[in-house]
C-alpha cells in the first residue's frame, strides 16, 4: 500500500474509532486500534486490532489480539500467534475481496473481523 | 512516583568503537553521540543503543574552560536522524582513569541545557549523557515528560561475555557463598558466583533439552530461572524430562511444576518464575524482556524466529539447541547444534540458519495461521543432555567470562553418530535486513492520531 493511500484512509479510520496509534520501523507501516467491536456473541466483545502495511503489498495484514471466543464458545480455527514489533498478536486466515481503490480500510477491518467470527 | 532503574545496553562491536572513540588521545576529550530506542519492563527501563556517530577534528572547537566543545551545525544531521527514526540521543564521553567516575559540574551544566532540547525535538525516547571510565560509568538521563533528569543504574557492554557497570562492579565483594559453591568458585572466583547469583535466564521449552538447562542452572546458582512452557506431561516425556515422576504423568502436571519442584529439591537460594504459555503468548514475551539470557529449547523454526526477534529488539544474548534425529537403516543421522547469539554481532537470519525460504517450508508453504508444529520427531536424553550441557558452558562464560579467549558468538554443530561437538565455520551476509530493523528496536513508539 502507498503512504498516499494510507494517508486519506486513516483519516476514516479515525473517525470510526477511537484510540487510533500509528508506528513505524523501517518501510513497515503499524496502525493499531485500541478496541474494535467484534461480531455479536464473540467474547470478549471487542479487541485491539493491528495493521501491518507494506510497501508493494495490495492488503494490509490484519491482527486481534489471542484470547477470543466464537459465538459457540469454540476457538477460532486457523489461527497463530505471532510476534509483531515485540508484541504477541493472534493471526488468522481468510479470504476477502477487497481492493484499495474501491473499498476503505475501515471496510477492510469490518469485513476481516465478520471473516474472522465465521469459524469455518 | 518511584523511577525504575535505569540500564543501558551497548550491542557487541558498536561497544568495541564506543570505547576506542572517546578514549582515543587528543588535544580535548571526544565526544560520542548514540541514537537509542528504549523498553521498559515489569523491573527497569532499558536503554538500547542502536548507532553511534562521532564528529570529525574539524567539528569541534578550541576551548580553554571545557574538555571538548563542538560547533552546534556538526549535530544537526545527527538530530534530524533521530527525529526521523524517533530514536534518543545520548552523549558519550571519558574519563580515562580506574576506578569509580561522575559527570563534572560542566558535564552537569551541558546535559541540563542539551537534554531538555533533544527532549522538545524527540519527545518519545529517553535523552542522557553520559561518563564512561576503565571499570564504572555514570549519567543521567531526560525520560519522556520528565522535567528533571535520573541518574542510570547500569552500563551493559554485550561482547565476549556480559560485562555491567554498575555499583557492584565498582566496590569491593562484601558477600560470602555457601560452601556448596566452594569447587566451583575455584574457577569462576566469588565475583563469578556473585554474577551468576544476580543473573536471570529465561528457558524456553521444559523438555528434554530445556529440563537439563534447568537443573544445571539451578546447581550453578543462577539466581533466578523463568521457566516458559505451555504443556503438561505426558508419558511419552518421562524418558527425557529430567525430574519427573510417574505420578506428574498421572497428575498431568504442568512441566513449569516439575521444574519448580527440581529447582527447590536443588538450591533454595534459586528463584523458579513459572510462565505456563508458549512464546509468543503475550505473558511469555514480558517475561523474556526480563531475562538477561534466554536459552531456547524449541522445536520450531518459527519459535526460534519470534525468540530472535525479541533477543535482538531488547539486546538479550539469546542461545538455541536443536536436536535433529533422522532414523534411517542406511543413512541414519544425528545433527544438533548449539548457537550463542550476542546481539550486534550476528543473528540467525544473517548465518542462513532462518530464511523466509526455510518458514515457508516449514508451514507447508501455507500462512502461519494454519501451522500445527513440527512433526513428532526421535529425542534421545543423553543427546539433549550434552547439547544442554554445551548451551549451559555458553550461559556460564557469558554470565562470568570465566573462558580465555575472545571468541565472540559460536556456533557447535553436534555429530552423533561421531560423538562430536565441532565449531561450525560460517558465513555472515554483509547486510542482514532483521538486524537493521531488529536490532536494538525497543518499544515501538506509538503516536496517537
Amino acid at each position: 500500500m502507498t503512504t498516499e493511500v494510507l494517508a486519506g484512509d486513516l483519516e476514516d479510520v479515525k473517525q470510526q474509532y477511537t484510540s487510533v496509534k500509528v508506528a513505524t520501523n523501517g518501510l513497515l507501516n503499524y496502525v493499531r486500534i485500541d478496541s474494535v467491536s467484534l461480531p455479536k456473541g464473540c467474547t470478549p466483545e471487542s479487541t485491539p486490532v493491528l495493521l501491518v502495511l507494506r510497501p508493494g503489498q495490495a492488503k494490509p495484514e490484519i491482527y486481534v489480539k489471542p484470547g477470543i471466543k466464537l459465538g459457540n464458545v469454540r476457538d477460532p480455527r486457523s489461527i497463530s500467534t505471532v510476534t509483531i514489533e515485540g508484541e504477541g498478536w493472534l493471526q488468522f486466515s481468510y479470504q476477502l475481496n477487497w481492493d484499495p481503490s474501491q473499498h476503505s480500510l475501515v471496510q477492510f477491518i469490518e469485513g476481516a473481523l465478520r471473516r474472522f467470527a465465521k469459524n469455518e | 512516583m518511584i523511577r525504575k532503574p535505569v540500564e543501558i545496553r551497548i550491542p557487541g562491536r558498536i561497544g568495541k568503537q564506543l570505547k576506542e572513540e572517546v578514549l582515543r588521545r587528543g588535544g580535548h576529550e571526544h565526544v560520542v553521540f548514540a541514537l537509542a530506542s528504549s523498553a521498559e519492563t515489569a523491573d527497569k527501563t532499558l536503554i538500547l543503543v542502536k548507532k553511534i556517530l562521532t564528529l570529525h577534528e574539524e567539528q569541534y572547537v578550541e576551548t580553554r574552560y571545557h574538555g571538548a566543545m563542538w560547533r552546534g551545525s556538526s549535530t544537526l544531521d545527527i538530530i534530524n536522524e533521530a527525529i526521523d527514526r524517533k530514536l534518543g540521543i545520548f552523549i558519550f564521553h571519558a574519563h580515562d582513569h580506574s576506578g569509580k567516575v561522575g559527570l563534572s559540574q560542566d558535564d552537569l551544566q551541558s546535559a541540563q541545557t542539551l537534554l531538555p532540547s533533544y527532549q522538545n525535538l524527540v519527545p518519545w525516547r529517553p535523552h542522557g549523557s553520559i561518563v564512561i571510565g576503565k571499570e564504572h560509568a555514570a549519567g543521567v538521563v531526560l525520560m519522556p515528560e520528565a522535567r528533571s533528569l535520573a541518574t542510570i543504574s547500569r552500563l551493559r557492554w554485550l561482547d565476549n561475555s556480559i560485562v555491567d557497570w554498575d555499583e557492584a562492579s565498582s566496590v569491593a565483594l562484601s558477600k560470602t557463598f555457601d560452601r556448596m559453591y566452594d569447587r566451583q568458585t575455584l574457577l569462576i572466583g566469588s565475583r563469578g558466583q556473585e554474577l551468576l547469583n544476580r543473573a536471570k535466564i529465561a528457558v524456553v521449552g521444559l523438555s528434554g533439552g530445556g529440563s537439563h538447562i534447568v537443573q544445571q542452572a539451578a546447581h550453578l546458582g543462577i539466581g533466578e530461572i523463568i521457566g516458559i512452557d505451555a504443556d503438561s506431561v505426558e508419558e511419552e516425556n518421562r524418558h527425557r524430562l529430567i525430574g519427573v515422576s510417574r505420578f506428574d504423568v498421572r497428575l498431568k502436571r504442568r512441566k513449569t511444576s516439575v521444574m519448580s519442584r527440581l529447582v527447590a529439591r536443588i538450591n533454595r537460594d534459586v528463584k523458579f518464575t513459572s510462565i505456563p504459555y508458549n512464546v509468543p503468548a503475550q505473558a511469555a514475551l514480558d517475561q523474556l524482556k526480563r531475562a538477561d539470557i534466554i536459552v531456547g529449547c524449541v522445536d520450531s523454526l518459527q519459535a526460534r524466529s519470534d525468540i530472535q526477534e525479541i533477543s535482538q529488539r531488547y539486546l538479550i544474548p539469546y542461545i538455541d539447541i536443536g536436536l535433529l534425529i533422522i532414523p534411517d537403516q542406511s543413512s541414519q543421522s544425528i545433527g544438533g547444534n548449539v548457537l550463542s547469539l550476542i546481539p550486534g554481532m550476528f543473528c540467525m537470519w544473517c548465518i542462513g540458519f532462518l530464511s523466509d525460504r526455510k518458514l515457508a517450508e516449514e508451514t507447508g508453504g501455507r500462512p502461519r495461521s494454519y501451522f500445527q508444529g513440527t512433526p513428532k520427531q526421535a529425542q534421545v536424553v543423553s543427546f539433549n543432555g550434552l547439547l544442554a550441557s554445551a548451551a549451559m558452558n555458553e550461559v556460564l562464560h557469558l554470565v562470568t567470562g570465566y573462558r580465555q579467549n575472545n571468541d565472540v558468538g559460536t556456533i557447535k554443530k553436534f555429530d552423533g553418530n561421531k560423538g562430536t561437538l565441532e565449531d561450525w565455520v560460517f558465513n555472515t551476509h554483509d547486510s542482514c535486513a532483521k538486524c537493521e530493523t531488529q536490532i536494538a528496536a525497543g518499544d515501538p513508539v506509538w503516536i496517537k492520531l
